[in-house]
């Protein structure tokens, strides 16, 4: 699991590679709020699954905790080109209910 | 160790529970499955069905911070995907005693945390435990016709 990060739009993506699982979750999570802490903290983030293979509560976890510190920072977090099977389990979580999830990184670039 | 009886193809592993080795089993289950006629999508949901409790006996049943032994089976035939899980100590039965989360919270009501057992349930076509003497099991079954 690495993550990489771009900056496009003013927007900051972060792009997940690999599997994000009970070893490599704190990993993800440290990368991840890194990013939103701080002076420089980041608060309009485009996540993209497209290289992201498996992911599981642990890591889900992290997106809760991700999502709900943007809420409070009035920033906006969107999720785009998420695999069938992991998008399968955001809708069992209600995740799909809680955050915005779009097709394509154009599509959510568009939402900002 | 893979084995062929009575139609099913079984692998069978007891291995001492920590990050690393559940990382590398939940990729071998994935692949064992695969390999023996189970679609990429009960695959993974199996795979991560074993996961998320195994996930909680590394998080919850480690009495010294150590490694837990654990006993997993893996059972494919061309109808189901059968699987248990075994591991000793105080006796928890995680379909009863986990709490079921509401998935319809808005995001600033939802818990942080909580999913997993929901996850093993929705995924699984059946959820068993049983307790064995001094030992936890946890038979999950997955029907692969849809």
């Amino acid at each position: 699991m690495n993550v990489s990060e771009a900056t496009k739009d003013g927007v900051l993506v972060l792009s997940p590679a690999g599997r994000i699982d009970t070893r490599t979750a704190s990993d993800f999570e440290q990368a991840v709020m890194a990013r939103v802490t701080g002076p420089d903290a980041a608060t309009r983030i485009v996540m993209n699954f497209e290289g992201l293979d498996y992911i599981n509560s642990t890591g889900m976890r992290v997106l809760l905790i991700l999502a709900k510190t943007l809420s409070k920072a009035s920033g906006k977090l969107v999720l785009c080109s998420m695999k069938d099977h992991i998008f399968e389990v955001f809708k069992i979580s209600g995740f799909n209910q809680i955050l915005t999830i779009t097709p394509t990184e154009e599509e959510a670039l568009s939402r900002f | 160790m893979a084995s062929k009886a009575a139609g099913a193809v079984s692998l069978i592993r007891d291995f001492a529970a920590d990050v690393q080795a559940l990382s590398r089993l939940v990729e071998e289950v994935e692949a064992f499955a695969g390999a023996n006629g189970v679609e990429p999508g009960f695959a993974q949901r199996v795979s991560l069905a074993i996961d998320e409790l195994i996930t909680n006996i590394i998080l919850y049943a480690s009495r010294d911070g150590g490694p837990v032994p654990v006993h997993l089976e893996v059972h494919c035939d061309p109808a189901e995907v059968r699987v248990v899980i075994e591991h000793s100590g105080a006796a928890f039965d995680p379909f009863v005693e986990a709490p079921v989360p509401d998935t319809s919270l808005p995001l600033t009501e939802r818990p942080i945390g909580g999913l997993g057992v929901f996850l093993v349930r929705s995924l699984m076509s059946d959820t068993r435990y049983e307790r064995v003497g001094d030992r936890n099991r946890v038979i999950l079954t997955r029907t692969l016709d849809g």
